[in-house]
Parts: C-alpha cells; structure tokens; sequence
C-alpha cells in the first residue's frame, strides 16, 4: 500500500481524483459489455398510425429519451407503455432535439409520411441528455423595446353620447379572466348644463355610481365655453387590475356634444 | 344591426359599432375597438353580450386570425 505524505488529503476512500462514483456502469462500459445508450432509427418516409393498426412497436426499455438534432431527422408520435400494456398515458410529439426521462418498457411511434426523413432515437437509463448548440444565437429582426415592459394590443375608442349613470362598457368581467393592464385612457364630456363628473371604473358588475368599483380615474379639469360645459381626464399612471372585472366609462350628466373616451389595455 | 368587422393594413382587428343617432356635429356615435386577433378574441364574451351582435362567420375569422397570430408569435 502506498504510503500517503504527511499533510496531504487522504483520497483512498473516493473512487478517484475525489469525485462521486458515476451511475453508470463504466467498467462494463470498457469491457465491451455495455454502451451508455441505444439508438434506433426508423424510416419516416412511410406513415404509420395505431387506428390503421400500422404503427412501428419495440420492446425496448429506458427512462431516457433524445432525439437527434441532424437535418435528416423528422417528427413523429411516441407513447411510451410501462410493463402492463396499459393505455397509453399520453402522446408525445417530438421534433430534433426532444429529450425526455419517462420510464418505458415499449415504444410506439406513429407519423406522418416524411420522405427522406428518419426518426433516429437515442435512449438509455438514467442518461441526463443535454442537446449542445453548435451554432451562435443570433437574435434576428428588430428588437422592440416598449415602455413599461411591455406592448397594449387592444384600443377602445368611442364618440357615444354617454347618459348619466348608464355605464359605456369596454369590455366585460367574462372577457377578463386573468386581469387586465391598462396603459392609457382619456375621457371627455360636453353638456350644457355643468361641467360633468367623469369616471373610469373596474366592477365585477355593472356600476350603478361614479364611485361604484374601483375608481382608476376621474376628470382633472372643467371649463366653460360659450353655452357648454366641458370636462377632461387622463390616467395618470399604468394599473394592472385583477380578473373577473369589467371595465366602463361613466358621466355626472349626460352627455351632448362630440367628445372623446379612450383606453389603451391588454387582457391577460 | 350586426357589428361592423374589418381587418387593417396592420393585421389589427376592427370592430365598430353605430350607437345613436349623429353627432351635432354631422359625425356618427361609434364605438370601435381596435385590438391584436388574439386581443379580438378574448373579447368576443363581451362583443357577443351587447345588443349588436357579429355575425358567426366573424367570430369564425377572429378565432381563425387568433390561432394563425399565436402561432406566428409562438405561444
């Protein structure tokens, strides 16, 4: 036995060079006895379904699956069966470059007809497979940056003469499931009796008042001209509001004149 | 009435819809919603609730343009 210096590490208990024993059977593996996985490969270029009782089955086993990135590798449908045969407990799609760890005792594989093309599967036991990118990643086209983080893709706009306490609806809570973000939003209001109450609100229900719901903004300014009465609001900052809300436009006194309500949201 | 249903230049959906009678100042009351098809689609629950109603060959686009919109932006 080779005597250790005084001071160093004693590494005779590791397996070598101080690391954890692999899981794979290595000394099998140098023996010629095992490799660490299997490949198949099977012709795409005829299709093959499980209704047309034409599918490709193999006993095969493993709880590792990759399929190859090469340029001639198509796609298909793999189940995966355990041991019992039982149903089939899902459908895989795969393309180049799947990797998956389900255990399985057989494969089947349906697909479409793809000449030229083959599905070429490595599989194994307890194989971590990680796909490298040989390729830089180049990030094409324009970058869009967008204020707040983010884009609106819907817009509301409406010259409908409002009546007092008749809510304009936008949209309604059964459009809102997941919440909603609103980025921007205006109203006005033209009477000729006063300059009006303005108000967007976010409700469950209906708002019956300029104070029912969430109030997410008002009229900052009023101002007389001639025999009418205006009014003006803005949003004044982005509102992110939760689902199972609706959102409406609402006035003190109805309106009678050409105005402007606005909103710029997304619905989650 | 059935709502109005247009497609723009910019693939955004259109809906409009005619609410009273014309402003003073000769234009009409709409109500318009411009959104993404996907944005379209998630309000159909509420174009379909109000009074004017799009037809079914418009909510049959507007899901046809949703689906073909997610799968250009891959979610």
């Amino acid at each position: 036995m080779a005597r250790r210096r005084q001071g160093a590490p004693d590494i005779s208990r590791f397996s070598g060079g101080g690391v954890t024993v692999p899981s794979s059977d290595f000394n099998a593996v140098n023996n010629g006895l095992k490799i660490p996985y299997e490949i198949i490969e099977i012709d795409l270029s005829i299709p093959r379904s499980i209704a047309l009782n034409t599918q490709d089955e193999r006993s095969l086993q493993g709880n590792s699956v990759y399929i190859d990135q090469n340029t001639d590798v198509g796609v298909a449908t793999l189940i995966l069966q355990g041991n019992s045969k039982m149903a089939p407990p899902g459908r895989i799609y795969v393309q180049p470059g799947a990797n998956f760890q389900i255990p399985f005792t057989r494969l089947i594989l349906e697909n479409l007809a793809q000449p030229g093309k083959v599905m070429r599967i490595f599989y194994g036991v307890d194989i971590d497979f990680k796909p490298g990118v040989s390729a830089p990643l180049i990030i094409a086209g324009v970058v869009s940056t967008a204020e707040q983080g983010a884009l609106y893709g819907s817009a509301f706009s409406s010259t409908s003469l409002i009546t007092a306490g008749t809510p304009l609806n936008v949209f309604l809570a059964a459009s809102n499931p997941n919440g909603f973000r609103i980025h921007d939003a205006r109203l006005g209001g033209v009477n000729g009796t006063n300059t009006s109450a303005l108000a967007l609100l976010s409700k469950a229900s209906a708002p019956a008042t300029l104070i029912d719901g969430d109030v997410l903004m008002t009229d900052d300014i009023g101002w007389t001209s001639g025999a009418a009465f205006y009014s003006r609001g803005k949003l004044l900052a982005v509102r992110r509001v939760s689902g199972g809300k609706r959102l409406d436009f609402m006035v003190g006194i109805t309106d009678t004149g050409t105005n402007i309500k606005s909103a710029l949201y997304d619905l989650l | 009435m059935a709502k109005k249903l247009t497609i723009d230049a910019d693939g955004f959906v259109v809906v409009e819809q005619i609410t009273g009678a014309d402003l003073p100042d000769g234009t009409k009351q709409i109500d318009r919603w411009r959104c993404t098809p996907d944005q379209t689609e998630k309000h159909l629950p509420s174009f379909q609730a109000q009074a004017e109603k799009l037809t079914a060959g418009d909510v049959s686009a507007i899901k046809d343009a949703s689906s073909d919109y997610r799968k250009q932006k891959g979610s």
